[in-house]
């Protein structure tokens, strides 16, 4: 691995997505080998970085993340975010980190609590809840966002992340990756490529009664395999049919507490190879991130064929 | 940068190299006469041994990354391990083999020589080829073989769906199940050549032709001329 604070590559144009998945029950260095495989990807998205890394469900706790512009923050924001999810549970800490509220609270308020404290706070974007959950995000490259999160101290079961570009939506945390599937906690998505058929889903999910945070395709995707979750789908069921569902280019990794899916478009347009062995698995756009991490010449990663979709859960 | 010259092999250590750093290295130690070149720690680099115009060997020992041995004319290039997409995009002549994994679009639009992947190659594997060889010892994915204008390509393995679509000419072989062939692509007999120049071109490859069952894919030109009396085929086609 490399030295955080090295110079970035040069410019590209285009996503990457990556994913690590230990498959026994011990925590493994999640944070550190994302950030690594996130910054060998930097050329592939300049915008912003992020990652959702699980671990073992914290008993009564949840993690949840907000994002306040700079202008709410610097006006007692942060106490706003606190005061507001004390009115539907019970606030256990809190600390103002970059632009992120990062507060442990007791409960989720059965999905309220989101809608809770944006209604309560002016320019607020609850962007992560989960118990076995943390997404961390912001803008710029990895090894930037490494000084103010020091995401490589996280230890956990698996996780994934995003280099973007972005092409259709805003250059924001909100619209950052990966997204949570609000309001069902311990889901997130990273993608690459874009879903064509976005508006059609959304409204379809939306009549079903979903909230959807931001203008942004990929967050379809989470919302959407989580629906299917929720209502009985298997991973392999929920996954199988998002091949068939969304219309477009796609190479995605949805995360859920149990583990990791991800499935490719029926044209093969976006990238995305996985190397396994008895320990782990590791998921990138590109072999380079997969060398960066693991140096085992005897690993062969495998490119997903189209429409191909895997999942390994615990 | 380290390059140690032996008598017969000038070795190059990648590590810690740029593409541009690498690539110039090579072009240099050719200049200087080198004609077979180990390079080292290439982990996954994108767009290495490229635009290359000599009678060399190169071998990279480990993955590369995107466009691999792109625009050559002339040099053998080996890779021992896996290489991203564009794998020998516009080859003019010359060798590549991929001991491992090839992505997608690989030999796309070479017009000659040679390219053996050693395992499986990803979606669109030899599409628009203007000439030259593609052997596979795996299966190819989706859409390969799509607009391919002349050439062969062996596919020992299977093929996904689509294969040979819309192509103008040229001959697939591909000894597996194909998934489902392209538009106008079709099934022909094998002839005795067929056979010969199978057998003769995977020998070198250790890989016996008659153990495997053979299918000759081709154009059936149907949509070279358009024709309004046959509106349906390139409904289909489309």
């Amino acid at each position: 691995m490399g030295q955080y604070g090295g110079p970035p590559k040069e410019e590209g144009a285009i996503c990457g997505i990556v994913g690590v998945f230990y498959k026994g029950s011990e925590a493994g260095p999640v944070g550190p080998t994302l950030v690594e495989m996130c910054q060998e990807l930097y050329r592939r998205g300049t915008d912003s970085v992020g990652y959702a890394i699980y671990g073992p469900p914290l008993p009564d706790t949840f993690l949840v993340r907000v994002d306040l512009p700079s202008r709410v923050a610097a006006d007692g924001g942060p106490r706003a975010v606190v005061d507001a999810a004390s009115e539907v549970t019970r606030v256990k800490d809190w600390v103002l980190r970059g632009h992120n509220v990062r507060l442990t609270v007791e409960g989720d308020a059965e999905g309220r609590l989101a809608d809770g404290i944006e209604d309560r706070v002016d320019g607020a974007r609850v962007f992560s809840v989960g118990r076995s959950m943390e997404i961390i995000k912001d803008l710029g490259s990895a090894y930037e966002v490494e000084k103010t999160y020091q995401v490589a101290r996280y230890e956990g079961t698996h996780g994934i992340g995003h280099t973007r570009m972005a092409t259709e939506s805003r250059v924001d945390i909100a619209h950052s990756h990966p997204f949570w599937a609000r309001p069902f906690p311990d889901i997130a998505v990273v993608h690459n490529g874009t879903i064509t058929n976005y508006h059609k889903l959304r409204r379809q999910l939306e009549l079903k009664g979903h909230h959807f945070s931001t203008e942004n395709d990929s967050e379809v995707i989470a919302v959407y395999i989580a629906d299917r979750l929720e209502n009985g789908d298997s991973m392999e069921e929920a996954l199988t049919a998002s091949v068939r569902d969304l219309d477009g280019t796609f190479a995605y990794l949805i995360s859920t507490r149990d583990g990791i899916g991800l499935a490719r478009d029926q044209f093969a347009m976006k990238p995305l190879l996985y190397a396994e062995d008895d320990e782990l698995v590791v998921l990138a756009s590109e072999e380079c991130a997969i060398r960066r991490v693991l140096r085992d010449p005897n690993l062969v990663p495998r490119e997903l064929q189209a429409k191909e979709v895997r999942w390994w859960l615990r | 940068m380290a390059s140690v010259v032996t008598a017969e092999t000038t070795v190059l250590d990648a590590e810690g190299l740029s593409t541009r750093q690498i690539n110039q290295a090579l072009k240099r130690l050719i200049e200087q006469g080198a004609t077979e070149i180990e390079v080292r720690n290439p982990v996954g680099q994108h767009c290495l041994a490229v635009a290359l115009k000599a009678t060399v060997t190169l071998r990279l020992r480990g993955s590369v990354g995107w466009y691999a041995a792109g625009m050559n004319d002339g040099p053998h290039v080996v890779i021992d391990g896996n290489c991203g997409w564009g794998l020998a995009e516009c080859m003019m002549a010359g060798r590549v083999e991929v001991n491992g994994h090839a992505g997608s679009g690989t030999s796309v639009s070479i017009r000659g020589g040679l390219v053996f992947i050693r395992g499986d190659t990803g979606a669109r594997a030899g599409i628009s080829m203007k000439g030259g060889t593609l052997v596979v010892a795996g299966s190819v994915g989706y859409l390969s073989g799509f607009m391919m204008q002349r050439g062969t390509m062996i596919i020992c393995g299977d093929a996904a769906e689509g294969l040979g679509d819309s192509m103008y000419e040229g001959t697939i072989y591909v000894a597996g199940t194909v998934a489902a062939l392209g538009a106008d692509a079709v099934e022909k007999d094998l002839s005795d050549s067929d056979r010969a120049l199978l057998r003769t071109t995977l020998r070198e490859f250790t890989i016996d032709a008659d153990a495997l069952r053979f299918k000759k894919i081709e154009s059936g030109r149907r949509l070279w001329n358009f024709s309004k009396k046959e509106p349906e085929i390139w409904r289909d086609a489309l």
